[in-house]
């Protein structure tokens, strides 16, 4: 942040547009996971270079991730941000909660005394932004015109350029294999605790057979489970354009069962029982694991719909939950 | 890239009454699933609706219907399991 600005009485903080060793060491952080609630900045309205009354204004969320995509856009040409609170989340999921919806614009609006500072009258709005925006109830309570600017922030330069007007492809969302990589890692880690989980009922059932080479027999044991996690949360999101099928579970659950044939095959690599109903009882939780991990993936994605998701989960949860059970029994079976 | 999630599922509807073709679905939808035809609103590609609610919170005459929640598995999951979840 370089200084601030003073116009009709207030102080808006005067923002640079290159970002530094600091904000890029902040995006690897919370796309690891690492504190990615608290990621946020203060709500209000900020400006970047020569901006005066006649600069646009930029509407966005305050997750650092997001104010950062977008300031690092801009030119100094001069624009104020309107940054909304969306308790640090960003633009499209807040959107969908309805807190970067019109009753928060509005308020900010407001707040700020925007009609004061600037002379124009329009607000460009991230196209992502629309779901829980009015814009005929916005335009009636602060005279302010939504125009909703393109999907990506790298556009945004070209869209004001342009005339404020987006081609089809500004407009539409991509889901690429760079924009499907960047939100595997957290998924891995999400996925963890299950690990851990899985750790300990393998140890206890290892110190219940006698105890030798304890940590070393459990860390083999769980390798197939950490390989399932990959499975579902990296490989399945990787190759998702070439899936046989459109459920995310049965997907995983497929690919889950190519895992486990293999792991069942050479179980002797992962020091497991020779017991069929044990090897059986893996192949189960296998399966299951790796279902339940491609299908939490439709919580990252950019076009599974609130109703599929529904229906998927009103399916599969219940034959996940009895996946499991039956798993762990026939592992119990096989052992004694 | 052409996704497609699961079929017969999605809950929107267009009123073709009240459509005023202002063409703000149009425009907000991340999924190109409205076109502008004759001065009114179609639904041209259904199967790819998210249900974010864009076109429905955005239309000026309240002409969209859509049953827009989070859609996250997680949280989803959790409801049905009768807990509380957070997913974001």
């Amino acid at each position: 942040m370089k200084e601030w600005i003073e116009i009709d009485h207030k102080k808006i903080p005067l923002i640079d547009t290159k970002l530094n060793m600091k904000d890029y060491m902040g995006t690897t952080m919370v796309r690891l996971g690492i504190d990615r609630y608290n990621y946020k900045i203060p709500s209000g309205l900020y400006a970047v270079g020569k901006v005066d009354e006649n600069s646009p204004v930029l509407v966005t969320a305050n997750y650092k991730l997001t104010f950062d995509a977008l300031r690092k856009e801009l030119d100094d040409r001069g624009f104020w941000i309107l940054v909304l609170d969306t308790q640090g989340i960003n633009v499209w999921c807040a959107a969908g909660k309805g807190t970067f919806g019109s009753r928060e614009l509005i308020y900010q609006i407001h707040k700020w005394g925007l009609n004061k500072i600037v002379k124009g009258r329009k607000l460009i709005l991230p196209q992502l932004g629309a779901a829980s925006m009015e814009p005929h109830l916005i335009k009636k309570y602060t005279g302010f015109t939504v125009i909703y600017g393109p999907v990506r922030s790298k556009d945004i330069i070209k869209f004001i350029d342009n005339g404020y007007t987006a081609d089809e492809e500004m407009r539409r969302v991509w889901f690429n294999l760079k924009d499907r990589m960047v939100l595997t890692p957290i998924e891995i880690i999400l996925n963890m605790k299950y690990i851990l989980l899985f750790f300990l009922y393998f140890m206890i059932l290892n110190f219940i057979m006698g105890g030798k080479e304890l940590l070393n027999n459990t860390l083999y044991n769980v390798l197939p489970f950490m390989m399932a996690n990959l499975t579902g949360s990296l490989i399945f999101p990787m190759i998702l354009p070439m899936v046989p099928l459109r459920s995310f579970s049965l997907n995983g659950g497929f690919l889950g069962m190519i895992l486990g044939g293999y792991i069942i095959k050479r179980h002797e690599i992962f020091r497991y029982s020779e017991s069929l109903y044990f090897k059986l009882g893996i192949f189960l939780l296998l399966v299951g694991f790796t279902a339940y991990t491609s299908f939490n993936f439709t919580g990252s994605t950019t076009y599974t719909s609130f109703s599929g998701v529904k229906k998927e989960t009103k399916i599969f949860l219940p034959i996940l939950l009895a996946m499991g059970a039956v798993g762990i029994l026939l592992t119990l079976v096989g052992i004694f | 890239m052409g996704f497609k999630y699961l079929k017969d599922v999605v809950t929107l509807e267009l009123n073709i009454e009240k459509c005023v073709g202002c063409g703000l679905c149009k425009i907000v939808c991340p999924h190109r699933v409205f076109q502008l035809k004759d001065n009114r609103a179609v639904i041209e590609d259904k199967e790819s609706c998210m249900e974010c609610g864009a076109c429905a919170s955005n239309c000026p005459v309240k002409a969209i219907k859509v049953d827009s929640g989070v859609g996250c598995a997680a949280a989803i999951m959790n409801n049905m399991m009768g807990k509380k979840g957070k997913c974001c």
